[in-house]
């Protein structure tokens, strides 16, 4: 298809600028000025509690490298991100291919499950605390109902409180997973599966040789997008722990509220977010470059 | 072909605004179309912007304010958000000198910013302005509340509300048990311990805040005044890696692990009030406002049967009071363009009258005026912890946070140390020493 | 045999479905309790049901105003966006442009910036140039962080459309802005709706931007909800209201365009 043959190429430059500048100039202009001001703000040494400020080059930068805090807040995100993606990706497929089949109330299923999504975080954070609460919450009280006990501490333990939090993203965007890998599903070619059943595969088999290799796009994006999502997690952190205890459940971007919101240090906190922003650019546009160049391949 | 950018972008921009349907909104530029009409609304026409805390004072601000427009002419824009995020909201618009915000309610804490920033003009000769101060009742204000508004000499804010801390136990169970109101720490955890071991921990001896920040913070601090500690030295330096504050922060450490209730790590001023007050815990240290939530029928278990005292203290000899003095006022905007309006706004709303007429609409036990404290509603409230809270209030220990415009952060820090010691992730002394150090750094960098 | 495997099936479904719905199941019930019912433990199933958190909130006169903001800031941006974006997931769809990839890149990499980046920078700006407190303000920093979004998201819409429809309207005497507009867009309106909707749930449940530009003209109900968060503790009736109020709307026409959804979220990578 090449439906500009005809057309002078000068002409036909100027229409395709004409069309796609609107929305570049705008991005790219709002991406510059955001950028420069940071860049600004990120060599001055502004606290909102005092007037005055100064030139302090790079020393911010500086410091954050010498910030056990901020690299801690690296690391949980890390964890986080890395720990929810996978566990969202796991239990979408399952529940993908749970549901793979002839049912009725087939379409409600997908339907419902875009409640999650759909909630306002602020307040599924919130009720998620509320489940949580060791004391009064629905959790520990099922837990003991079924005999499993009813005295763990999500929240206040340094070591369950990254988990539940982890938990309600889970909750929030593994519907998500399930709704794309189950298009994903739907979407698969006759003929492979036909052709294992003909040779006899098992069920475990055709799924493993057949299935997931062609799911493998699908997969792909969900744990990307994922992944870039994930890392931005700001709301449900914020209602549920604030990032504690311990520092156990603070992330960057969760530090780099504090910074700027609680500490009023305007400087540091732009300079924590324009450290996390370049080193995920980097990251994901090397995963997005290397992905599509393996799809363009296969 | 530059001129189609431009005259699309130029269509696009006006496509919005047309969208929108609005251009710039006026602010304060009313100023003169009042000031000719009569002389009893002298400041009629003029418009102010009030930033207020969520909470219960302005609800019923909110409710009362049609009375002030009508009365006076002026045009009051309320803005209420929650008080996490009402300081940064406050700073972002002084330092940019936005001028958005005539008035300010914050707590005292962060007033000191402000003043200290030069963000907030004194009251004093508004106060002394008879034409201006006819709401204005200085005898009237619980007076330790007053005295926390001002800096040096100088009046910076109206107080709204206020409050103190104190000890809240239950009466029957210490009958029960037959044990002894605590007055020093010890005595306070042999009772944790014997309630803890009597009722095979189905009661907690005590609850407290464990929740990194403010939250633990604003308890702990009881018992780093308690233990003969400080935050700040007398040569400004951190004072937080020191015997007594190490002491203050293992006992809590101790008695919230061995005696306190599951989660306490992370229960806020929410959690440790709802846990008391369904009778899951024997003792707690908290805001007086927490009197209220004791001994209303509708949310408590516990009506009747809570006992309140001032808090616990170890040493004979502290360095400063043991319960807090925590108050929440109103603060005039430098760059106010309607000082006179703003004032007259911020008298009316903490003026006698209104705090009275406040009893009616949203009751709260913090209010700070002298005549709404006898007030009917109040007493059959709040009478059964009234008298407490007040002499609470007469002790209360103004520096019983740190007074100083990197309050904040310091407080971030300590939090941070609590929370550690309390998981168990670091020793309380390791904790304090990170937390003293990163404070020096605060303190250091002016 | 079978019927036994259906109902293990179907028991199975239930399950599932409870974990992902009881977060809304007792955001729905508590706004319809009284406080001592609400927080009781085991939870209550039974109860009357009390309109009164309703009437609370209805009584507020800030309830309809930070309704009708929300309504109209999430509106209006998403309007503004989608009218940017199609133009131009239109020519990256339909001409050869040297350097795609590195355009798609691009868009890609402003939806990877957290918000809270630009949050600080576009506030201080906004006051120099006196728009703090706007709708306007609101409108452009929105349709902003959702351009990239909706533009990847139309794009794989176009892109399934065949280019023979385009070029039959040009044989039909057709100009190019015609044909996108009275040929196009009709054929891709499913998709148009999906990104639509799911460009406005972000906007309408928006809480970190909204707190620090609106301010008391133009506050949106998420941060209203969080007014409801106080020093002295969080008022459920309120809040639950409140929160069942303001998923409403995004549920129903959630609902109605779900089927595009799901290709939308997945910006079309699965094919």
């Amino acid at each position: 298809m090449a439906p500009f043959k005809d057309v002078r190429p000068l002409l036909q430059q100027n229409r395709v600028k004409l069309w796609l500048s609107p929305a570049i100039v705008i991005l790219s202009a709002f991406s510059v000025i955001v950028l420069g001001y940071s860049i600004y703000l990120s060599l001055q040494n502004i606290n909102l509690v005092k007037q005055a400020h100064a030139f302090v080059g790079l020393s911010n930068f500086a410091d954050l490298l010498h910030d056990g805090r901020a690299w801690s807040s690296v690391g949980k995100t890390l964890k986080f991100s890395v720990i929810a993606t996978f566990v969202e990706l796991i239990l979408g497929l399952a529940i993908a291919l749970y549901f793979n089949r002839e049912f009725r109330g087939r379409r409600i299923v997908r339907t419902l499950m875009l409640i999650p999504m759909i909630m306002t975080p602020v307040v599924s954070g919130l009720i998620w605390r509320i489940f949580y609460d060791p004391n009064a919450g629905i959790i520990n009280y099922f837990l003991s109902v079924i005999g499993l006990g009813n005295k763990y501490d999500w929240l206040g333990n340094v070591d369950l409180a990254m988990f539940a939090v982890i938990l309600s993203d889970v909750w929030q965007w593994t519907p998500f997973v399930f709704l794309i890998l189950a298009s994903s599903l739907d979407a698969l070619p006759g003929e492979p599966l036909e052709a294992a059943k003909v040779d006899g595969a098992t069920r475990l088999q055709t799924f493993w040789h057949v299935v997931l290799p062609l799911m493998k796009p699908s997969l792909l994006i969900a744990f990307l997008l994922r992944m870039m999502d994930s890392i931005k997690t700001f709301d449900i952190i914020y209602v549920m722990t604030r990032g504690g205890p311990s520092l156990s459940t603070e992330t960057t971007n969760m530090y780099a509220y504090i910074q700027g919101f609680n500490n009023f240090n305007i400087s540091y906190a732009t300079v924590i977010n324009i450290s996390i922003t370049i080193a995920i650019t980097f990251i994901f546009t090397f995963i997005y470059k290397k992905m599509t160049s393996t799809r363009a391949n296969g | 072909m530059k001129k189609t950018y431009t005259i699309s972008a130029a269509l696009l921009l006006s496509m919005a605004m047309a969208a929108t349907g609005c251009g710039s909104k006026p602010s304060g530029n009313a100023s003169q179309a009042g000031a000719q009409t009569g002389s009893d609304q002298p400041y009629k026409g003029q418009q102010i912007s009030v930033l207020l805390e969520g909470h219960s004072t302005s609800n019923s601000i909110q409710k009362m304010l049609p009375d002030f427009e009508k009365s006076t002419g002026i045009k009051v824009n309320l803005e209420i958000v929650p008080y996490s995020d009402l300081t940064s909201k406050a700073l972002m618009n002084f330092s940019s000198r936005s001028g958005r915000y005539d008035i300010v309610m914050d707590d005292m804490v962060h007033g000191i910013s402000y003043v200290n920033a030069g963000y907030v003009d004194p009251l004093d000769s508004y106060a002394g302005n008879s034409s201006l101060n006819k709401n204005y009742d200085g005898a009237d204000f619980v007076p330790q509340y007053l005295k926390a508004m001002k800096v040096g000499d100088k009046l910076y804010g109206l107080p709204v509300y206020g409050e103190s801390t104190f000890l809240m136990y239950r009466k029957d169970l210490f009958e029960k048990y037959n044990l002894k109101v605590p007055t020093t720490f010890d005595e306070m955890m042999n009772d944790a311990k014997v309630i803890h071991d009597e009722t095979k921990g189905e009661i907690a001896g005590i609850t407290l805040r464990g929740e990194q920040g403010i939250q633990n913070v604003y308890v702990w601090a009881t018992f780093l005044w308690g233990f003969g500690g400080q935050w700040i030295n007398a040569n400004g330096k951190s004072d937080l890696a020191t015997p007594e504050a190490a002491k203050a922060l293992n006992f809590y450490k101790d008695i919230l692990t061995k005696y306190g209730p599951t989660g306490v790590a992370n229960f806020g001023w929410q959690e440790n009030r709802l846990l008391f007050q369904q009778g899951k815990a024997a003792m707690t240290i908290d805001a007086t406002v927490n009197g209220a939530f004791n001994e209303d029928p509708k949310e408590s278990s516990v009506v009747g049967k809570v006992g309140y005292a001032p808090v616990p203290t170890q040493t004979g000899n502290p360095k400063g009071g043991a319960s807090s003095l925590a108050v929440h006022g109103m603060y005039l905007a430098k760059d106010s363009k309607n000082k006179e309006a703003a004032w007259l706004f911020m008298s009316w709303a903490t003026s006698k009258d209104q705090q009275i007429k406040s009893m009616s609409i949203d009751p709260n036990s913090g209010v700070s005026s002298l005549s709404a404290m006898k007030n009917e509603v109040f007493l059959s409230k709040f009478g059964a912890f009234k008298d407490t809270m007040l002499a609470a209030i007469e002790k209360g220990n103004p520096n019983y946070l740190p007074q100083i415009p990197q309050a904040n952060e310091i407080i971030n820090n300590t939090g941070v140390a609590i929370s550690k010691a309390l998981t168990g992730h670091t020793s309380a002394e390791q904790a304090l020493k990170e937390a003293n150090d990163l404070n020096n750094k605060v303190l250091e960098a002016k | 045999m079978v019927r036994t495997k259906t109902t293990f099936f179907y028991a199975g479904a239930v399950i599932i479905l409870l974990f992902f719905l009881s977060p809304l199941f007792w955001l729905v019930s508590t706004s319809f309790k009284n406080y001592k019912d609400a927080f009781a433990v085991p939870p209550v199933l039974i109860f009357t049901p009390t309109f009164e958190n309703y009437q609370n909130v209805f009584a507020r006169s800030d309830f309809f105003a930070a309704f009708a903001n929300s309504l109209m800031i999430s509106v209006v941006s998403t309007l503004l966006c989608l009218c940017l974006a199609s133009i131009t997931a239109y020519a990256l769809a339909n001409f050869p442009i040297r350097k795609k990839m590195n355009m798609i890149t691009f868009i890609l990499s402003s939806r990877v910036a957290p918000p809270i980046l630009m949050l600080l920078p576009v506030y201080f700006i906004a006051v120099k140039v006196g728009l703090t407190d706007s709708y306007l303000l609101l409108i452009i920093v929105y349709m902003l962080m959702n351009l990239p979004f909706a533009i990847l998201m139309l794009l794989t819409f176009f892109e399934d459309i065949p280019g023979e429809i385009r070029e039959a309207a040009f044989v039909d005497g057709c100009s190019e802005f015609k044909t996108f507009l009275s040929v196009i867009l009709p054929i891709a309106r499913g998709g148009i709706a999906a990104t639509f909707i799911l460009s406005m749930v972000f906007v309408w449940n928006e809480f970190l931007i909204s707190l620090v530009l609106a301010g008391k003209t133009t506050q949106t109900l998420p941060v209203l909800i969080t007014s409801f968060m106080t020093f002295q503790g969080t008022e459920w009736g309120p809040l639950t209201a409140t929160g069942t109020f303001i998923m409403l709307p995004m549920l129903i026409f959630g609902l109605s365009v779900q089927k595009h959804l799901v290709k939308g979220m997945t910006m079309g990578a699965v094919k």
